[in-house]
Formats: structure tokens, sequence, C-alpha cells
């Protein structure tokens, strides 16, 4: 187990203070809440930028969520651990706004057939800088989007897996399923992976 | 299943691959994250300060809006349903109106 794997077990693993931390929260401490939020904003935002692509927009999911935390805190029983329930609105989050941009994407192909304007992009472009590509083999950036075409609940449950190295009862509980569906998710997802990086390499 | 995917070796290849790309360099987050995010929420409240508290919460409101909705269909149906249409309306005379006595009025 890696360093890294260690750090998310720790945080998904509720650590000692927990409890008095999530009191002081819903007291509106806000040092405890800039706490939360840059402990776990790195996270948030690689999730959510795993979902939607465009940094902007995982950013502005990351400040959705956290806006969210501040308002509902109070309402927040503890039933999960903060972690868990983090990813949780990020991932809703973060579907949300793919779902939107989606939807703006089809109403501005149909305006486009009645226009003679050049029809904006809802496209997110390839936010890969010069280091990154020379970084990232083709390979991976293939499975970037072979990702990119599963369905919602395989591509959250990918990516929890795979990036933020969660376990398998840790997804069940952030997506609020059974362990065996998650094993399921993830069984269809690599499958799917596998037939389109196929397609790519090999047309 | 692809040729690709039946090789000894291959299901160990993809669960690097995987895990690879779970490791693979992303954007960072641009710096003072939390004074941006601190700017909107005092942003948000004090767009909704002006509201009434019990309208900042959506379900408050909705409950408002149906009960303004209902209170409105309730007058307009009980307008509808009540209102004597088989009777029909006479003018009141200017003598009933002012309570007047038509017989002091004929010899004034």
């Amino acid at each position: 187990m890696g360093p890294n794997t260690q750090k998310t077990r720790d945080v998904v693993n509720e650590p000692t203070d927990e409890l008095s931390r999530l009191d002081r929260l819903q007291q509106g401490d806000e040092a405890t809440f800039r706490w939360l939020v840059e402990t776990y904003q790195t996270r948030v935002f690689r999730t959510a930028l795993a979902i939607v692509q465009l940094p902007e927009e995982a950013e502005d999911v990351a400040q959705e969520v956290f806006e969210e935390v501040y308002r509902t805190v109070g309402a927040f029983r503890g039933e999960a651990s903060l972690a868990t329930w983090l990813y949780r609105i990020t991932t809703s989050r973060a579907l949300k706004k793919e779902r939107d941009r989606k939807r703006k994407k089809r109403f501005a192909f149909l305006t486009s057939l009645f226009s003679d304007d050049e029809p904006e992009r809802y496209d997110p472009p390839d936010f890969q800088t010069p280091e990154t590509i020379l970084e990232t083999d083709e390979r991976i950036h293939h499975i970037s989007r072979a990702i990119q075409s599963l369905a919602e609940s395989q591509k959250v449950a990918f990516t929890l897996h795979y990036q933020e190295e969660l376990s398998y009862q840790e997804i069940a509980a952030v997506m609020q399923t059974s362990v065996s569906a998650v094993e399921s998710l993830l069984f269809r997802a690599r499958q799917t992976v596998r037939k389109k990086l196929t397609s790519y390499v090999t047309p | 299943m692809n040729a690709s995917t039946q090789e000894p070796d291959e299901p160990g290849r993809w669960e690097t691959d995987f895990q690879r790309w779970g490791k693979r360099p992303q954007p960072e987050l641009r710096p003072f994250f939390y004074t941006r995010l601190q700017a909107r929420l005092n942003q948000s409240v004090e767009s909704t300060s002006w509201l009434p508290w019990w309208l900042r919460r959506p379900a408050y409101a909705y409950s408002a809006l149906s009960l303004l909705v209902l209170l409105n269909v309730g007058v307009v149906a009980g307008s509808v349903w009540l209102s004597p249409t088989d009777q029909p309306t006479v003018a009141a005379s200017p003598l009933d109106e002012y309570e007047l006595d038509p017989i002091v009025l004929a010899y004034e």
C-alpha cells in the first residue's frame, strides 16, 4: 500500500476527532471549515475533473460542494464519514454539471440548425498541457477518452476506485449501494474500457 | 470477447494501466481557492438576506407559493359557485340609496 493510499484510508476511516470537528462545523466555526476545505479541496477537484473534464467547471463544482457543505452541515447527522459525504456531494454535483453541459450542447445543435451563426461550443477542450502530454503516454489518454463514454455510475465507481483509491466498501457508502453492486459496476466498466481501447488502438 | 483481452498476462496489464490512469498528472487548483469560496459564500448570503428566513428555504417558499395559488383558486371558485346568477340584479333607485321618503319629497 502506497503513501497515497494510506492517506486516503486515514481520511475515509474517520479520524479520532472527526466527531468533534463535525460538532465545531455545525456550530459555524470558521477555522474548522477552513481546515475542511484545505484538506479536501484537491480530492474534490480531482474527482469532479474526472467527470466534467474541464478544470474551470471542476473548480466550480468544488466551490458548489463546499457551499453546500457550509449550508447543510447543520442537518448532517454523521451517519457517514465527512469524506464519504463530500465524495457523495461531489459526484452528484459533477454528474449534474455534466448533464447540463450535454443538454446545452444538444440545444446548441438544434438552434444551429435554424441559425447562420457559428454554434457555441460545449465540448470540453483537451486540458492536456505540453508537460502533461510528455508525462502521459497515449494509452492513458485513450483510457481517459474511454472512461468518458462510460455510464454515469460506472464512471463514478471507476474514478473512486482507481483515482481516489477507495475500497469497494467505501465506494458503496459514497454511492449508497451494495458492495456487490459496486463490484458489478467496476466489472462492466473495465470491460467497456477494454473494448473501447481495443477499438482505438486497432481501428 | 476480444482476442486482446484473452492473453494470459492481459488482466494484470489492464489493471496496471488503470492504476497508471489513476495516478496520471492532472491540473492543479488555482491558488486562493478558499478566498474565492469565501467571496462566493458572502455574495450568496448578501443576495438572500433581504428575504424573510422562511422564504430562503425552498420547502417553505414552495409551500407559501402553493398556499397563495390555492387561496386564489378558492376565491375564484367561490365567486363562481356562490354568486346568485339566477336572480337578476336590479339597480337600486336613488330613493332607496339615500333612504329618502317619496311622500315627503312629493310635497316639497
